[in-house]
């Protein structure tokens, strides 16, 4: 059993854990970006460890990056107008 | 490395050898996978700006969901991740029995996310909080027709990620029939590192829809 995985899987349930305890401690709009923190976080580990990022080559690490950088710019230029408001 | 189980079967005419066949089969996977964050990501996107706009409404709104559900479903789903990825590397290993019974409990634990989410729903339609199909919207709190707008958008949400959970499960329970036959344990190594990929993804998106609709609700 590799530990790589079951550590990947005690970070996930812990920033789960952290996530709901920061909604319903944290005050006011920090916990807001806390929480989007903690969901990429979550995201970063399920990329890297479970989908096996970490390994992969280079040419599909370039796939996975472009994919992401897509979204990226897809997100900006949606919500550059609604955040500088 | 070709691994003792990716020998015993010959690749497809097109390919060289099973590992390059391996790649190929990976980099369509996650070709698709780009076309899917662009499917959820402007979902999330129209979320976000409406919550930007009618952040107290959605806030209240948010906070008639069911936080404990949500939470649980999230730790199951995340777990399935971890048994997914546990029985990849048993199939990758000829650990026939182990990535039979792990598969076995990520499907079980697929279909108990469901049944919880089925739940959940079958909740928000008694207190009419359902804006779908005619059904009576009653929200307790101001601005009623922003609120209908947050939980048309949970719906399509939740049941679009629903969708996809559906069709995970279906190609897990394939890969599930391919170890319990083994003829092609080259065929079988293959499809459990796509379907894992696709289960994986499906993780993702929820952990996003998980952080948008539940949490942020103050």
């Amino acid at each position: 059993m590799s530990k790589a995985l079951l550590f990947a899987w005690v970070g996930l349930l812990l920033l789960l854990a952290g996530s709901v305890l920061i909604t319903a401690l944290v005050p006011g709009p920090a916990y807001i970006g806390l929480n989007i923190g903690f969901a990429v976080l979550m995201a970063a580990l399920i990329f890297t460890v479970f989908m096996k990022l970490r390994s992969a080559d280079g040419l599909l690490r370039l796939f996975a990056v472009g994919a992401l950088m897509w979204l990226g710019f897809f997100l900006l230029f949606s919500l550059a107008d609604f955040l500088t408001r | 490395m070709p691994t003792m189980n990716t020998m015993t079967s010959a690749p497809a005419e097109q390919f060289d050898d099973l590992d390059q066949q391996l790649r190929a089969d990976v980099m369509g996977m996650w070709v698709f996978l780009a076309t899917e964050m662009l499917l959820f990501g402007s979902l999330l996107t129209g979320f976000v700006i409406f919550r930007i706009q009618h952040a107290a409404v959605f806030a209240d709104a948010a906070s008639h969901l069911g936080l404990k559900l949500g939470s649980i479903n999230t730790a199951i789903l995340l777990t399935s991740g971890l048994t997914v990825a546990l029985s990849e590397q048993a199939v990758s290993s000829g650990r026939r029995r182990s990535a039979f019974s792990l598969l076995l409990i990520s499907i079980v634990l697929g279909v108990t996310f469901l049944c919880i989410k089925f739940y959940e729903w079958y909740i928000e339609y008694t207190e009419e909080l359902m804006p779908v199909l005619g059904l009576p919207f009653r929200f307790k709190g101001e601005h009623d027709h922003v609120a209908e707008l947050f939980f048309n958008f949970y719906y399509m949400m939740t049941g679009l990620h629903a969708v996809h959970m559906i069709a995970g499960l279906g190609v897990l329970m394939v890969i599930l029939m391919q170890i319990a036959r083994w003829s092609e344990p080259g065929r079988v190594t293959r499809q459990a590192r796509i379907g894992g990929l696709y289960w994986h993804f499906v993780d993702v998106i929820w952990v996003f829809i998980f952080t948008l609709l539940y949490l942020l609700r103050s």
